[in-house]
């Protein structure tokens, strides 16, 4: 099915679209999505490059430094929704030990040529904690009245489920990365999980700029 | 052997992500009836929050009532009385004419101060006479003062309607006369008040600087005086707006329809 995964890859173009349209936003709390949104657009533009001129090169490298640089963004993302000092301050140690866990795991576990399981499964891990934190930080706050119309709401649960649902593909991922007798493609579960990410991340940001022209 | 161990493999990976999914799935339905639930739970908390504040509001007016009827009947009764005996007595008095004539004139004083004061705290005439003829008298004894021009008009049927209703539009009124005296620099107050079976409807007009409520929401909190208005018409189950007149002034309606 490379057909789904070129449309996955493709999906990438409605949340940037969204990102280069509202330029200018003064939304603080999604700036990290917004980054992170563009350098999956990046990324994505180079995987798409090897794959139209036919490179077989191994590109493993591009999704450590995917990890490694999403981790980093999700963090600060959800540490704007906590005020108090210490729980900032732990988000801090944990961006610091996972990118040493990233750098350790390059030099002792898996090479930038390997699928980077480890810290994708830490990741999926530490979103789905993260998530259900905002959550219940979101209640303890009650400062939102309708949760459909708030975009952070549609963030953080597109998260969560992605980060679910891709939880299993990354705990096996370099033992079936390579296998096709699985009577599936593996990555497919990925690219139906990406489009539905890519959709959330769209409604969200264009909810954020709605709800900014509402409250002027 | 192998392929099997593969194919187990590729069922652990599809049932792990769906469980997964569901279980995700789960925990955002969760928390988004959860809080449905509790803001459902917060608007109650509110609104009986706010159901007491009314019956507190409405019991300290009640309280406010009475003591005001407790010491409008000390001063008829006693105090009255008692001055009224005094000035009797003072025609007997071995005392000179003059100083007769003035001790004469203050307790007479004392006694029209003593009534006044009794009438203000509780209009007996509103009790006994009613509406129209309570605020007709106010609107006479308002007229006294020169300053501003005093209009009355009734319409409708003579009838009664209860006593709590008469007495809070007469409040309510005294409230809102007072103010346009104290802040709308008006030259001319209209009062009209209109009764019927189904119910009653008081309009105050004035040609001051035009007042509505909504105007200081904003930066300043309710006066004590609008914040009294509004329990009133509360306790009797009324309604009050505010609107501002062209080229100038303010049109206050209240309306009261009897509940059967």
């Amino acid at each position: 099915m490379i057909l789904l995964s070129i449309i996955s890859l493709f999906t990438i173009l409605l949340p940037s679209g969204m990102v280069f349209y509202q330029w200018k936003s003064t939304d603080i709390a999604t700036r990290p999505i917004r980054l992170l949104l563009i350098i999956t657009l990046i990324l994505d533009s180079i995987i798409y490059y090897y794959f139209i001129t036919g490179q077989n090169k191994n590109n493993m490298f591009l999704f450590h430094v995917f990890t490694f640089l999403e981790m980093i963004l999700l963090i600060l993302y959800f540490r704007s929704f906590f005020r108090q000092n210490w729980i900032r301050r732990m988000f801090f140690v944990l961006l610091l030990l996972f990118s040493v866990m990233v750098v350790l795991n390059i030099f002792y576990w898996e090479s930038l040529d390997d699928f980077p399981s480890i810290p994708r499964t830490i990741e999926c891990v530490v979103v789905m904690i993260l998530s259900i934190l905002f959550f219940i930080n979101l209640f303890q706050q009650s400062t939102v009245s309708s949760l459909m119309r708030y975009n952070h709401f549609w963030l953080v649960s597109g998260l969560l489920l992605f980060f679910a649902g891709t939880f299993f593909m990354n705990i096996v991922g370099s033992l079936v990365i390579n296998k096709n007798d699985l009577g599936f493609n593996v990555y497919d579960i990925h690219s139906f999980l990406n489009i539905f990410l890519n959709i959330i991340y769209t409604i969200a940001l264009w909810m954020s700029s709605r709800r900014l022209i509402s409250a002027q | 052997m192998d392929e099997q161990q593969t194919l187990d493999l590729g069922t652990v990976i599809i049932l792990g992500t769906m469980g997964m999914i569901i279980l995700a799935m789960g925990v955002v339905v969760f928390f988004f009836i959860y809080q449905r639930r509790m803001i459902a739970k917060q608007n109650e908390l509110t609104m009986l929050e706010l159901q007491h504040q009314k019956e507190l509001m409405g019991a300290v007016i009640q309280t406010k009532e009475l003591e005001q009827r407790r010491i409008a009947l000390e001063l008829h009764d006693d105090v009255g009385s008692t001055l009224t005996a005094i000035k009797f007595s003072v025609s007997s008095f071995t005392i000179g004419d003059k100083d007769k004539e003035l001790l004469n004139n203050n307790l007479a004083d004392a006694i029209q101060k003593v009534r006044r004061i009794s009438n203000d705290l509780l209009p007996s005439i509103l009790e006994e006479l009613g509406l129209i003829t309570a605020v007709k008298s106010l609107i006479k004894t308002l007229n006294d003062n020169k300053t501003v021009n005093y209009v009355f008009e009734s319409f409708g049927e003579q009838i009664r309607h209860p006593k709590d209703v008469e007495l809070a539009c007469y409040r309510v009124l005294q409230e809102l006369l007072n103010n346009i005296l104290k802040y709308a620099h008006a030259t001319e107050v209209r009062v009209e008040i209109v009764l019927s079976q189904s119910g009653l409807v008081v309009i105050v007009t004035d040609d001051g600087d035009g007042f509505v409520p909504e105007d200081h929401t904003n930066h300043e909190r309710p006066s004590l005086g609008l914040k009294n208005i509004e329990s009133r018409i509360q306790q009797i189950k009324g309604e009050i707006t505010y609107e501002k007149r062209l080229p100038k002034g303010t049109k206050v309606l209240i309306d009261w329809k009897r509940h059967e």
